[in-house]
């Protein structure tokens, strides 16, 4: 069963269009989604919580929007891009309007959730810092207990250990095994930690999506310090730098030797090579 | 430990319109738009000012303009999205309502905030006034000041129809204005309104001065629509409300249709 279904999704911008997008997201998994500055991963996500007019179809929770609203747009929680609320406003204040809006918001896990990250309730959010905003978005849409939760570069400017923090707030989220999480983000190493499946972005198009051991341990990283014609037929995405080479290989037999050194590539190295020559992306 | 929903809190139409003032809004706006709207608000008010002495026809126009912008304000809110407003767990539809309840309770607490400054205003000056009576002795020169018991005469069935008109109109007119999402179209329609509202107001007027022209008394001058003088000199004045009846019961249809429409194209 999939959390979230997006089928033949176009957002045409003009100069800029989400093309025909087909993803599906299984439940109890963590989707990280990558891609380069302006691929379409926000347009995506704002079009996947209704933010924005588009064409195609979504399913969430095998429904679609129209006839359930309520339903789905309680079971969607969402860390955007951008802070979605005003700068003068106070977290007292906004959790009093949430506590409102969502029924089922949990406050207690909310204070507890203030207090691990030593957000203050008196302070307005202009006077909160970056990270502190990310953190405090973040933790609105975990205490939410929705079904679907959408983050849009939740880490970005928040502190290393904080983030561990987070990754492991993730995890506890899917545990049941019903929920669903898609994870944009351009810190992938996050994603080498918690991920199950990878969705890359290219020009409005989704051009990878896959199991993460697909992806990693599909290709290996070869650095070597000369390039032989044998290694250039099988390189994706070479790489020269003052040591020598470095480049994607779907070659998984190729042997470590003298000024030759292999191994399974992370996330993002396999990201970078794969943007650099997109020949590799035929798994 | 907050409860849940209290008070005005349970009425869902109220939550919404608190989640709509929670969206972060764009500091900075055009100057065109302060200019247009301050010139609308001066025209509006200076214009029934000049041309009526009925306080109630001051008072409309007022309310009128209040509507106009309350509305606005709602739409521009709604404008910055993501915002609590816009991922609120209600249909559409209700949200479509909900737009126009949002722009009558922010008219609503423009107004009760004006009230609470008029009566710290007021008070303050029956407390210089007493202060000032108790100094010079027994109040001496002290005049008593009546108030014009026939202002609501004045204004009269046509000017009372054109009114309510009208304060539909503004209020339609600022949700419509809401709906645009590029600045650009958004003032191009508030510059059409205002001018369509000045030359609506000028040619509702001007019967009443082309029969008095001539006549050098200050009713030579082209009266205020919400007055009952207004209507005296024309010859079907019943067909000049049925117009602005008409025109008022369009405009919150444009209102509706394009929160329809805007409703429908997120259906995707």
């Amino acid at each position: 069963m999939y959390g979230l279904e997006l089928e033949n999704l176009c957002v045409d911008f003009g100069n800029f269009k989400l093309d025909n997008i087909n993803l599906k997201l299984r439940r109890g998994c963590i989707t990280g989604l990558i891609g380069r500055n302006g691929c379409g991963k926000t347009t995506m996500i704002n079009a996947i919580m209704r933010q924005l007019e588009a064409t195609g179809s979504i399913l969430y929770n095998g429904k679609p929007y129209k006839g359930n609203e309520e339903e789905i747009m309680n079971s969607l929680a969402c860390v955007f891009d951008k802070p979605h609320f005003n700068q003068n406003l106070k977290p007292k204040k906004i959790i009093k309007i949430y506590n409102a809006i969502y029924p089922d918001l949990d406050l207690g896990k909310y204070y507890s959730l203030m207090d691990k990250f030593r957000l203050p309730h008196e302070l307005k959010l202009s006077k909160y810092s970056f990270g502190m905003q990310r953190k405090y978005c973040l933790i609105l849409a975990l205490c939410r207990n929705a079904d679907i939760l959408i983050l849009d570069e939740p880490t970005s400017g928040v502190d290393p250990y904080d983030r561990g923090e987070i990754m492991d707030l993730i995890q506890e989220f899917i545990m049941d095994e019903n929920r669903t999480v898609l994870f944009s983000t351009h810190v992938t190493a996050d994603l080498d930690k918690i991920a199950d499946y990878v969705v890359m972005m290219s020009d409005g198009k989704i051009i990878l999506d896959t199991d993460k051991e697909t992806l990693t341990d599909g290709y290996r990283l070869v650095q070597c310090e000369t390039l032989t014609p044998e290694m250039q037929a099988s390189a994706i995405g070479v790489q020269k730098s003052m040591f020598g080479y470095v480049f994607l290989t779907r070659d998984k037999d190729i042997k470590e030797g003298e000024g030759v050194k292999v191994k399974v590539p992370t996330i993002e190295e396999a990201f970078v090579h794969l943007q650099m020559d997109k020949r590799g992306l035929e798994l | 430990m907050i409860k849940k929903p209290e008070g005005l809190y349970k009425l869902e139409s109220y939550r919404y319109f608190r989640s709509v003032l929670t969206a972060p809004v764009k500091r900075r706006q055009q100057p065109f738009f302060y200019v247009t709207l301050y010139f609308f608000a001066g025209f509006l008010i200076m214009y029934t000012f000049s041309t009526s002495s009925c306080p109630v026809s001051i008072i409309m126009a007022v309310f009128a303009l209040l509507c106009f912008s309350s509305a606005l304000t709602i739409g521009e809110y709604l404008r910055n999205s993501p915002s609590l407003a816009t991922l609120m767990p209600i249909s559409e539809r209700k949200k479509l309502i909900y737009r126009f309840t949002s722009s009558l309770y922010l008219l609503l607490r423009i107004i009760l905030y004006a009230l609470a400054i008029l009566a710290i205003i007021f008070i303050i000056a029956i407390i210089v006034v007493g202060i000032t009576m108790a100094v010079e002795g027994d109040g001496g020169g002290a005049e008593e000041v009546s108030g014009d018991s026939s202002a609501i005469v004045l204004m009269g069935k046509y000017g009372a129809i054109f009114s309510v008109a009208f304060v539909i109109i503004c209020f339609s007119a600022g949700i419509i204005a809401g709906y645009f999402k590029k600045t650009s179209n958004k003032n191009r329609f508030i510059l059409g309104f205002i001018l369509a509202v000045i030359l609506a107001f000028i040619f509702t007027g001007l019967p009443y001065a082309i029969h008095h022209r001539g006549d050098l008394s200050v009713d030579t001058r082209i009266v205020s629509p919400f007055i009952e003088s207004c209507y005296d000199n024309m010859p079907v004045p019943w067909l000049c409300s049925i117009m602005w009846c008409l025109a008022a019961a369009g405009s919150l249809a444009a209102a509706i249709y394009f929160g329809i429409r805007k409703m429908k194209a997120s259906e995707y």
